[in-house]
């Protein structure tokens, strides 16, 4: 038995017995599962999404990949939207990309969502990670974080359906169509960025560091966990008075 | 499927072809759960198959956890 019921104190007088008890029961947890005792579950109205590694889509990833996947998130913000007690939503994102679809599907339910949401990128929102971040009512990046803008690429994984190069150019103009009409950066910019050269090793593309990404208009505040509670605590303020997020 | 990474697509899809994972059904009261065998005795739950939304916001049924089957 981990938790233990407090027997209730008569004023003015220790209570010695039930204190033992609780003792007792820690020294015993300790020992058994030579850990302290957890913190007690708190009812929360914000619901935090992590998304994190490789977005998985329709295929499963080999085990040496970390991913997010889509068909469990999606299921989870339609519970978090039709959930009398929760009241906001917080996504963190620390990913390297992923499927595309399943990328833009988590960005475009984000977006219509009406509860108030706020997106806060920590290590890296990379590729695919650009449109979930910048989906969200209100987005952070933590000052040394990293959003890779790159193109997606022909030698990508294709199967099935034969793909041409005009296939590739549509799904890239999906990704480009999103942040655009989410975010203040003009298509232009986004797509100079996209092909600038001489950045990365590999690829063509732009790396943003924290307040380059909020320069470039991408992301819309520099700043880490407090300040994402803190907007979103307003957001949610805000909604309740009647205002909308 | 086309996968828009910062990763090299090497190191993502490496052991594509030799990645065969066992997957079990079992039952949920509001559906199934999928899950992968990582030994006799243990799964790691892959996916959750349930009408109800609620049911995924449940931590025991997180795809990665890991559950003990029972003989």
């Amino acid at each position: 038995m981990i938790f233990r019921r407090r027997s209730r104190a008569v004023p003015g007088r220790p209570d010695r017995e039930s204190r033992t008890n609780a003792d007792a029961s820690a020294v015993e947890c300790i020992k058994q599962m030579g850990q302290v005792q957890p913190v007690p579950a708190v009812e929360s109205n914000i619901y935090t999404i992590t998304i994190i590694g490789q977005i998985e889509g329709h295929m499963v990833l080999p085990p040496q990949n970390k991913t997010t996947k889509y068909e469990h998130v999606i299921p989870q913000l339609v519970a978090v939207e039709q959930s009398p007690k929760i009241e906001g939503l917080l996504i963190i994102l620390n990913t390297v990309g992923g499927d595309v679809e399943a990328g833009l599907a988590i960005a475009e339910l984000i977006d219509s969502m009406s509860k108030p949401t706020v997106s806060l990128v920590l290590g890296g929102g990379h590729s695919i990670g650009v449109p979930i971040a910048v989906g969200a009512d209100y987005s952070f990046i933590s000052e040394t974080a990293t959003m890779t803008i790159h193109p997606l690429r022909l030698s990508g994984f294709l199967i099935g359906v034969p793909q041409t190069f005009e296939y590739l150019d549509k799904m890239q103009d999906r990704v480009i169509r999103f942040v655009v009409k989410k975010t203040r950066i003009t298509e232009e910019k986004l797509r100079e960025l996209m092909f600038s050269t001489g950045q990365l090793a590999r690829d063509i593309g732009t790396v943003l560091v924290g307040k380059d990404a909020v320069e470039v208009g991408l992301i819309r505040e520099v700043g880490g966990l407090g300040s994402a509670i803190s907007r979103l605590n307003r957001l949610i303020k805000a909604r309740k008075e009647g205002g909308g997020p | 499927m086309i996968l828009y990474t910062a990763m090299p697509l090497e190191a993502v899809l490496e052991g594509m072809e030799s990645y065969r994972p066992e997957y079990l059904e079992l039952d949920h009261p509001r559906g199934k759960i999928i899950v992968e065998r990582i030994s006799p005795t243990q799964a790691r739950v892959v996916r959750l198959i349930s009408p109800c939304p609620q049911d995924y916001l449940d931590p025991k049924t997180q795809p990665g956890t890991i559950i003990s089957l029972m003989p």
